[in-house]
């Protein structure tokens, strides 16, 4: 038997892979029996590729997974009473830091009597000292109780905070599981591989494992922040805390207390009440994300009666797998979007430090995780180059197909313009634009041609040095285009120097400035 | 070829060939090299000729920015003739020479020429040992 070359191999396989992917959108909507034959056929030649890419998407989902999983582990501990219900001022770090920072806030309080003891003493009634004396009382009060003020507000806090949480913590419940569930969405063809040589079934699969791919990302990434944020969170309340005696120190001293343009009490108070309210929102938003969780998902039987209703309908035929793909997208897209209002929460609530990184993790998730490597792949196949640099050619040389101009470019048209201007009397414009750019085209080649050779080649096309006094013989465009080479060619000249000396460097310097000159000027 | 190539050649000769292009024999004339030396931008030193490292003109009028831009950047063969610069003792006085030469024309105080040299001589003798390196 005659055997097949290579090329006609080739052939044979790409045309079937390209008629096999043409066919496959319009055979995964195929109902009657050719329609279900062209569905078998078309799939059977796509199984193989299918099946590389959908392993493909199953292990980056595999890897995703682990890392949803330490996520939702992270999420699960600091939802629990065990993380909550623990008390920020118990800390010794926070009992310890307040301490020192509400004793130097006393100092400051003696020293601030003292200089009111010496101005009454010398009868000066500046600063308003009677309202500084009431306020100072009132500030001393504040500073020496902080700790308790603020500790039973974060408990408060706390508290409603646990009142949403425990349906999805109590007792040791799996609080994120209840988020993620069916985040299993990759179902295994190889369970009813005579389906998967189906194209329709091979299609919902790859649709199904890509969107769910994309939702883990975004769900990791959500579950990530909210759990970092609930522990940064409490850290806050720590720095907060120890702060809280120098803080409101500064309401004795309205303009030196300023921080950043702001009263600091007004700035620490600011802060500790937005870091309050978050807690318990996205803690309602979280309760409201696994409700939607558990529920939606009956959403696939609504879209089965749909199916069923609307057999007359063009989108009857539309597989089932199909619709069973999207419900569970539907699904997602809401989970998600509850999870992002408990970080925009925070985006709208907490103090700027936190808000601004918030809006980078966000756009980070959204943006540079996902579109960046999309992008960076799509470059990396080489297409958008290519198709950028054959379309600036286009744009400027024109485009030519089986020998007919199709579209002249930037060259072509000033080309014209020149004509026009010969046509209304300015002399040579088109002939002298010609010819220089025939020039610039034998200048091109010659300048590619000579970049080619190495020195001693260009060398061997060069005249001899002549004589003292004795004059250089007719220089040919090739010579000319050698020495101009030559010229740039700083190891040439090393080269020389270092056997030839300093002498001969500058001779052959010389003689290839001639050539040119020569050439230019015969 | 078109008589633009005359213009291109002078530049070509000046960027990359200045100790061929402009005569240095007398004093004037090398302060006038080192002069023009001086005045080049970093990314100009990097296209001098290797060849050039080894005239004094050329290294009186580098400074000391110039020097580590070839000791960072430098093809190895320029860094190899301006290692050896100064290892000549008649090309050293010559150097020292033109240096002065130069800072009295650019008004520049005694102490600034002597500065100026003996960063040139650190920062060669400093890399000295990074071109054997290079080199093996």
């Amino acid at each position: 038997m005659k055997r097949l070359s290579n090329q006609t191999k080739y052939t044979v396989l790409v045309g079937a892979l390209t008629a096999a992917t043409l066919l496959w959108p319009a055979s995964a909507f195929a109902q009657s029996w050719w329609e279900n034959l062209l569905d078998f056929g078309a799939g059977a030649l796509t199984a193989v590729p299918s099946a590389i890419l959908l392993g493909t998407l199953d292990i980056i989902s595999g890897i995703l997974h682990v890392i949803l999983r330490v996520a939702a582990a992270l999420l699960n501990y600091v939802a629990s009473g065990a993380f909550l219900a623990h008390p920020v001022t118990q800390y010794p770090i926070v009992q310890i830091g307040w301490r020192i920072t509400r004793d130097l806030a006393n100092m400051a309080f003696v020293l601030i009597l003292l200089w009111l003891a010496i101005t009454t003493i010398l009868r000066l009634e500046q600063y308003g000292k009677k309202e500084l004396i009431i306020r100072l009382v009132v500030i001393a009060l504040i500073i020496n109780f902080s700790l308790v003020i603020g500790g039973v507000l974060i408990d408060v806090s706390n508290r409603v905070m646990l009142l949403f949480l425990d349906p999805l913590t109590k007792g040791g419940k799996d609080g994120a599981a209840v988020i993620l569930t069916g985040s299993n969405l990759i179902k295994s063809f190889g369970d009813n591989p005579i389906s998967f040589f189906r194209t329709s079934q091979q299609l919902a699969t790859i649709v199904q494992a890509v969107f769910e791919l994309f939702f883990t990302v975004v769900m990791t990434g959500a579950l990530l922040v909210i759990g970092a944020l609930m522990v940064v969170r409490v850290v806050y309340f720590w720095y907060l805390l120890i702060l809280a005696p120098i803080a409101w120190l500064s309401w004795a001293f309205p303009t030196i207390g300023e921080v950043g343009g702001e009263a600091g009490y007004k700035r620490w108070w600011d802060t500790f009440v937005q870091w309050l309210w978050w807690g318990p929102t996205a803690a309602f938003w979280l309760l409201i994300a696994a409700i939607a969780a558990q529920t939606l998902h009956k959403l696939p039987n609504q879209y089965a009666a749909f199916t069923a209703a609307s057999q007359s309908n063009a989108l009857a035929k539309i597989p089932s797998a199909m619709l069973t793909t999207l419900a569970p997208l539907l699904q997602y897209t809401i989970v998600v979007f509850f999870l992002f209002r408990a970080i925009a929460a925070m985006k709208k609530g907490a103090g700027e430090h936190v808000s601004g990184y918030v809006g980078k993790a966000m756009t980070k998730m959204t943006g540079d995780y996902l579109r960046k490597p999309a992008l960076a792949a799509w470059r990396a196949t080489g297409v958008p180059g290519g198709v950028k640099q054959r379309w600036e050619q286009i744009k400027k040389g024109g485009l030519r197909v089986g020998g007919v101009q199709l579209y002249g470019g930037a060259q072509a048209r000033e080309l014209r313009e020149a004509r026009v201007a010969q046509f209304f009397g300015k002399r040579g414009a088109a002939t002298r634009l010609e010819a220089s750019r025939r020039a610039q085209d034998i200048k091109d080649l010659q300048e590619g041609r000579m970049a080619a050779l190495t020195s001693p080649e260009l060398s061997a096309l060069l005249p001899p040095i002549p004589p003292a006094g004795g004059a250089l013989p007719t220089v040919t465009e090739d010579m000319a285009a050698a020495a101009k080479e030559l010229l740039t060619r700083r190891e040439h000249f090393e080269r020389i120097r270092s056997t030839l000396g300093q002498a001969q460097e500058h001779a052959e310097y010389e003689h290839l400035r001639n050539v040119v000159r020569r050439y230019v000027n015969p | 070829m078109p008589p633009t190539d005359l213009a291109e050649l002078d530049y070509v000769s000046e960027m990359i060939h200045p100790h061929l292009a402009f005569p240095h024999s007398t004093r004037a004339e090398e302060v006038a090299l080192a002069k023009r030396i001086h005045q080049k931008s970093r990314g100009e030193i990097l296209l001098l000729s290797p060849t050039a490292f080894d005239v004094p003109a050329v290294v009186a009028g580098l400074t000391a920015e110039h020097i580590e831009t070839v000791m960072r950047l430098g093809a190895l063969s320029q860094k190899r003739f301006l290692g050896t610069a100064f290892d000549v003792p008649e090309n050293a006085a010559r150097i020292e020479a033109i240096t002065q030469a130069l800072a009295e024309e650019l008004k520049a105080g005694p102490g600034d020429v002597s500065r100026q040299l003996q960063r040139l001589r650190w920062y060669i003798n400093d890399h000295r040992t990074l071109f054997s390196k290079e080199s093996a």
